[in-house]
């Protein structure tokens, strides 16, 4: 990179930029472009490609009589092994039912019972139905919506540029360094506040639902940077996703009335959950899946599935509710559940862990809560943290949108109270930054990408998934030091600035090498199984020791530190939970 | 699981080595459970790494990754390759959606799509209040209307096979149309009148549909563009913003001539459209048609249908419209 | 063979601007011994513009023309393109919606007819590939097209859309439709590949979008020209008046100099199962260059 370029580096000026455009960046920008304030929203994607787009079944919220924002909350402490931030999940549930409302208002179109109001389903560990959906394509509506309102407000969108850098220096936050994928060119945006709102971490996984995106880049650039990231070790594996793919099914499915058989044709929730059964909590069903595949009663070619039947339901039924998922199913498996159970298995799906945040959005640098000035984070990135070790079906949504908005109004009384101001950059913040991604440019080793990363996802489903031992995990911390080594000495072969996505690719390895040793770490370092994180040499919960959250940091040297913060509890105390 | 040897013909051009577009080869064995988004990926990753295009959600619900095969447009991450060589046979050719748009590879530039997007006003115009406490009621009938063309996930697929705005850049395509359907269709909307007008407007509008079909086709989310293009025709007449002109009028002489035959007059339909000035412009092909004896003079038209009593009859109660004689 | 009995929907164009395709159609009829009963009781079926402005009225009186057929209890065979998707539409929908069938037999009882779903409704040209079979049409050539290069054009309304015509047309691959090309090889011609074949003339813009009608057809015409073709064959009359009578403007969209003889289908099956050109219409039709050569 010759120097003159460097220099030559614009610079554009924002009050707020936000990196993201899913349902919680979209939702921020369009509220704080309404307040008056200039708003950019930079996103690698088009704003409507976002996975938010791929949610399924529905979002939470206590809108019937017989349901309460109380209940919501328990539901949710409850589900999340009680790692949830009480007073986080108290204001989200809260918020619930206007947030639904809101949207509602604002466009989005739900499915709607015979009265008029929206119409509501059961949900795995709700104990009411609270699932507003629009039929099995929830996310798609409302993530329509909010981008429909935000270009109405003229909310500025960079779509298909890459944010590679924060500038973040002496404590505080200057802006971010992002490149257009159609040229490469290089653009510092200078601002006031930057907001976080990239998505979760689960493409580290080779069995996942998450879309070819989703790789956390946030999360590492945030860590590379000294600063913490919490409960990384807490990844959901989705009970229900399409055998081999990972595609998912969703929850929905269950909601609705789905039910869960293995090779020898037993309804086998019924002896893990004899309650709740199918409607039990992710991380339980999941893991008695996993428990039936594991004795041999998986179904399929390599008995690495179960069935879900929906055969009961009707044509009618899965057609008006369920049509999407009827869809995949018949694409990627080629099995109508409308007549023929469907083989699925767990898959990751869900980050519970990310940038660790107080309730109003701001980011923390330490277990004790002290916050970074002028940096914000929302939705699945960051850690509040509402879903604790499990987050229950149709919260993601709901934390997506109301943690976007509250942010935004977090955002706009900084900047109104003059807590915010904007500090200078210069062309120098983007020295790293651009180092890195010339460097991959010109990169001459004989390491490939795709293999590297084949190896990383495939390690960390084994390793690092639905089971986890000490053994297994030492394992996978050996072979991620060793694939990061390795990563220092890879090629690309697409050597041009035009819409260059082998130089993306290698660039997002490297966020998921630097994040995925925040899983592991994580995961070795709690000697417990709690929600989604079950360790075999450790199977029992540890409210005594483990009734915490992790910070992590990264050092320069690449090995990382944890310390424990506390969770905040609330009027529900720890109990073990039965479904 | 079965497996054959396919072969990949696939369009290349990176304008930064380019000068022409130009295609490869790749040959591999394929699974009887690949889609086609496997195929650019194993292309990515296993032949060259600048092979480009879009992608992110692999189920079917972003909308990036269309292209076409042999033709075909499809949405690479739901088509199955071996239903195409069923079709095509062996030889499978991967090309962009619209090649006069290549940025590289596969990616195209999409922004007169989205301009149009947001031409046709994609967005709710309605009061609300920012904590509301009841939400705005919408019969299970309303919202199954909207719901129907909400699933729209603008991949283009309809909009890059559309005859229409291959021909003329003004038109907004089916794409849109699905759009400015579902907000018309919501009666939480205050701006009806206005998206009717939008889309009523000669060029752009959906007078310019050619009837060919294709958008219901290629939609990988069954959401039948040509149908909410018929519909919004009809809304076009029902909200009574139609226009007096050659379009509105073609519709209208049908059935006038109907009404008055039974058949059509075609030499009616011209004039009554066109009206006398417009009828000029085609008297040079009239006169051909003449000369080859292609068209009927008043005393030797067809006759008149059998019954056409009941004709009468059945437009008299079936009617869902008028033809008002505003002109 | 048992003798093949339709009720012909003729259609408004074949008794009034192609006259060629009523010949032609009649003539092939009869020398293949197939009996067509002219519907005479027939309305307009009011193409995509009827269903545009009264979607309703389209229906009924669409469900009338077919119960004339199935009073007949005959099958009843389109010749245009378009007549066909409009008929076989409301032969779909009525067939799927039990609702909408008892709406529209309430009307229809004013006039005492009642809608059953007995008829089926095909274009002539899938009826004689399904029913009288392209062995037995190769079997009655006596003049083979041999050397001739002809373009098939098939006209959106037969192949599309395909959820609907797929039911009326042996499920035509309306992405790579092929029953037009075995008709051509059934009488020794050579099908022209071409990529406008299953594309669109733009007829049903003619009056509103000149332009676009033009552009459409000369594009069709100048891709099959490309394509070494000696003439085009359509199954649609409106196509066919689109890319013969109004070939010159099309041209000139394109800016090309293209000379290319139009056929109707039942013009071609005609001359080669050896009927006389004048009963074929054929001075009826605007391009004759190169007509004449083909012929002989």
């Amino acid at each position: 990179m010759s120097e003159s370029f460097i220099k030559n580096i614009p610079v554009q000026e924002y009050d707020v930029v936000i990196v993201g455009a899913g349902l919680a960046g979209t939702s921020a920008a369009m509220d704080i472009q309404k307040a008056g304030k200039k708003v950019a929203v930079i996103s690698k994607l088009h704003p409507l490609r976002s996975h938010s787009g791929a949610a399924q079944g529905g979002i939470n919220a206590a809108l019937s009589a017989e349901d309460s924002p109380d209940l919501h909350a328990f539901d949710t402490v409850k589900g999340s092994d009680y790692l949830a931030d009480q007073n986080a999940v108290e204001f989200m549930c809260q918020k619930a039912p206007e947030t639904v409302r809101w949207i509602a208002n604002c466009g989005a179109v739900f499915s709607r019972s015979s009265d008029g109001h929206i119409a509501m389903r059961p949900f795995g560990g709700a104990t009411k139905p609270r699932a507003c959906y629009a039929k099995d394509r929830t996310g798609l509506a409302l993530l329509q919506t909010v981008y429909e309102q935000a270009i109405a407000a003229g909310v500025r969108f960079f779509s298909e540029w890459y944010v590679s850098d924060l500038i973040y220096k002496d404590g505080v936050t200057r802006g971010v360094v992002a490149f257009d994928l159609l040229g490469l060119n290089y653009t510092i945006f200078n601002a006031k506040a930057v907001m976080f709102a990239t998505g979760g971490y689960a493409r580290a996984y080779k069995v996942t639902t998450n879309a070819h995106a989703n790789t956390g880049d946030g999360l590492s650039i945030v860590a590379r940077h000294g600063l913490p990231l919490e409960d990384m070790e807490f990844v959901q594996f989705h009970p229900t996703g399409l055998a081999g793919r990972g595609i998912l099914i969703s929850e929905a499915a269950r909601g609705e009335g789905g039910r869960l058989y293995n090779s020898e044709g037993e309804r086998f929730m019924e002896k893990y959950a004899p309650e709740s059964k199918e409607l039990a909590p992710r991380d339980i069903i999941s893991r008695c899946i996993a428990m039936e595949i594991r004795e041999g009663r998986g179904v399929g070619p390599k008995k690495d599935a179960v069935e879900i039947r929906l055969m009961h339901l009707g044509e009618r039924l899965i057609m008006t509710r369920l049509p999407e998922l009827r869809d995949l199913a018949i694409t990627f498996l080629g099995q109508d559940m409308i007549v023929e159970p469907v083989y699925i298995s767990p898959t990751a799906h869900y980050s519970m862990g990310g940038i660790p945040c107080d309730i109003e959005g701001h980011v923390k640098k330490d277990s004790r809560g002290t916050i970074v000035t002028g940096l914000y984070a929302a939705g699945e990135c960051a850690c509040v943290s509402v879903h604790g070790a499990n987050r229950l079906g149709c919260n993601s949504l709901l934390d997506a949108l109301v943690f976007g908005r509250h942010t935004a109004e977090t955002i706009i009384n900084d900047l109104n109270n003059g807590t915010l101001i904007l500090h200078k950059v210069t062309a120098e913040d983007a020295d790293a930054a651009i180092g890195e991604v010339e460097g991959i440019l010109h990169s001459k080793g004989e390491e490939s990408v795709p293999v590297l990363r084949d190896r990383l996802r495939e390690s960390m489903t084994e390793n690092a998934g639905v089971f986890r031992t000490e053994e297994s995990l030492l394992k996978e911390r050996e072979i991620l030091a060793e694939l990061s080594e390795r990563y220092r000495h890879i090629h690309i072969d697409d050597k041009n600035r035009v819409y260059n996505t082998d130089l993306e690719e290698a660039i997002e390895l490297g966020h998921m090498l630097d994040y995925a040793r925040f899983i592991v770490e994580g995961a070795i370092a709690r000697k417990e199984s709690r929600g989604a994180h079950f360790r075999y040499d450790y199977p029992e919960r540890d409210d005594k020791n483990f009734l915490k959250h992790s910070y992590m940091f990264m050092h320069s040297d690449g090995t990382i530190k944890i310390e424990y913060g506390d969770v905040h509890i609330g009027k529900f105390k720890p109990k073990k939970r039965i479904y | 699981m079965e497996k054959k040897r396919i072969t990949f013909k696939v369009f290349r051009f990176n304008p930064a080595v380019d000068d022409l577009p130009h295609y490869e080869s790749y040959v591999m064995e394929v699974k009887k459970d690949a889609l086609v988004l496997d195929i650019l990926n194993r292309i990515k990753w296993e032949f060259d790494g600048s092979f480009t295009y879009r992608r992110s959600c692999r189920h079917g619900i972003c909308g990036s990754c269309s292209i076409r095969v042999n033709g075909k447009v499809v949405l690479s991450c739901k088509e199955n390759v071996f239903e195409l060589t069923d079709i095509f046979g062996d030889l499978l050719v991967l090309e962009p959606q619209n090649k006069q748009k290549v940025i590289k590879d596969m990616v195209i530039d999409r922004v007169d799509f989205w301009n149009k997007y947001t031409e046709v006003k994609p967005f709710l115009v309605a009061k609300y209040d920012e904590h509301p406490e009841v939400e705005a009621r919408v019969s299970p009938d309303e919202a199954s209307l909207m719901l129907d063309s909400d699933i729209c996930i603008q991949c283009a697929n309809c909009y890059s096979v559309c005859p229409s705005v291959r021909v003329n850049e003004k038109y907004y395509g089916p794409a849109a149309f699905v759009k400015a359907y579902r907000f018309i269709v919501d009666t939480r909307d205050h701006n009806k009148k206005e998206r009717i007008d939008i889309i009523n407007e000669p060029e752009k509008g959906v007078w310019d549909c050619v009837k060919c079909y294709k958008c219901a086709e290629v939609c990988p989310k069954g959401v039948n563009p040509i149908e909410k293009i018929t519909l919004l025709h009809n809304q076009v007449f029902k909200e009574g913003r139609a226009k007096n002109n050659v379009a509105t009028r073609h519709a209208i002489g049908f059935k006038k001539s109907i009404q008055k035959n039974g058949f059509l007059d075609e030499g009616f339909l011209v004039r009554y459209s066109e009206g006398i000035f417009g009828t000029m412009k085609h008297l040079r092909e009239a006169f051909d048609m003449f000369r080859r004896g292609k068209i009927k003079m008043p005393w030797n038209m067809p006759s008149k249908p059998k019954k056409m009593n009941e004709i009468k009859q059945l437009i008299k109660v079936a009617s869902k419209i008028e033809c008002r004689r505003k002109w | 063979m048992k003798r093949l009995r339709y009720a012909l929907y003729a259609g408004c164009t074949a008794k009034q601007s192609t006259p060629e395709l009523w010949k032609s159609t009649m003539a092939v009829a009869d020398k293949l011994g197939i009996e067509l009963v002219d519907l005479k009781e027939a309305t307009c079926c009011g193409a995509s513009h009827l269903r545009d402005f009264d979607a309703f009225l389209s229906m009924v009186l669409n469900a009338r023309n077919i119960c004339y057929a199935e009073m007949k209890n005959l099958d009843m065979v389109t010749i245009c393109n378009t007549c066909q998707n409009n008929i076989a539409f409301v032969k779909a929908k009525l067939d799927e919606d039990a609702q909408l069938r008892l709406e529209v037999n309430e009307h229809l009882a004013e006039i005492g007819l009642k809608y059953r779903g007995t008829s089926s409704v095909r274009h002539f040209m899938y009826a004689l590939i399904e029913d009288y079979g392209l062995d037995n049409l190769a079997k009655k050539v006596v003049k083979p097209l041999k050397n001739i290069n002809i373009a098939p054009f098939y006209g959106c309304h037969n192949i599309r859309p395909f959820h609907i015509q797929s039911g009326f047309n042996m499920g035509e691959n309306s992405f790579h439709p092929t029953g037009l090309d075995n008709l051509i090889l059934a009488l020794q011609g050579k099908p022209v590949e071409y990529a406008y074949k299953n594309r669109c003339c733009g007829f049903h813009v003619d009056l509103q979008a000149p332009k676009t009608a033009d552009k459409l057809t000369g594009l069709a015409l100048a891709d099959a020209t490309d394509n070494g073709a000696d003439m085009v064959v359509t199954p649609c009359p409106l196509c066919q008046l689109n890319m013969d009578v109004k070939q010159k403007s099309a041209s000139k969209a394109v800016a090309r100099e293209i000379k290319l003889p139009v056929l109707h289908l039942t013009q071609l099956i005609g001359l080669a199962i050896g009927i006389n050109p004048k009963d074929l219409g054929l001075e009826h039709n605007l391009v004759q260059y190169g007509l004449k050569e083909i012929i002989s």
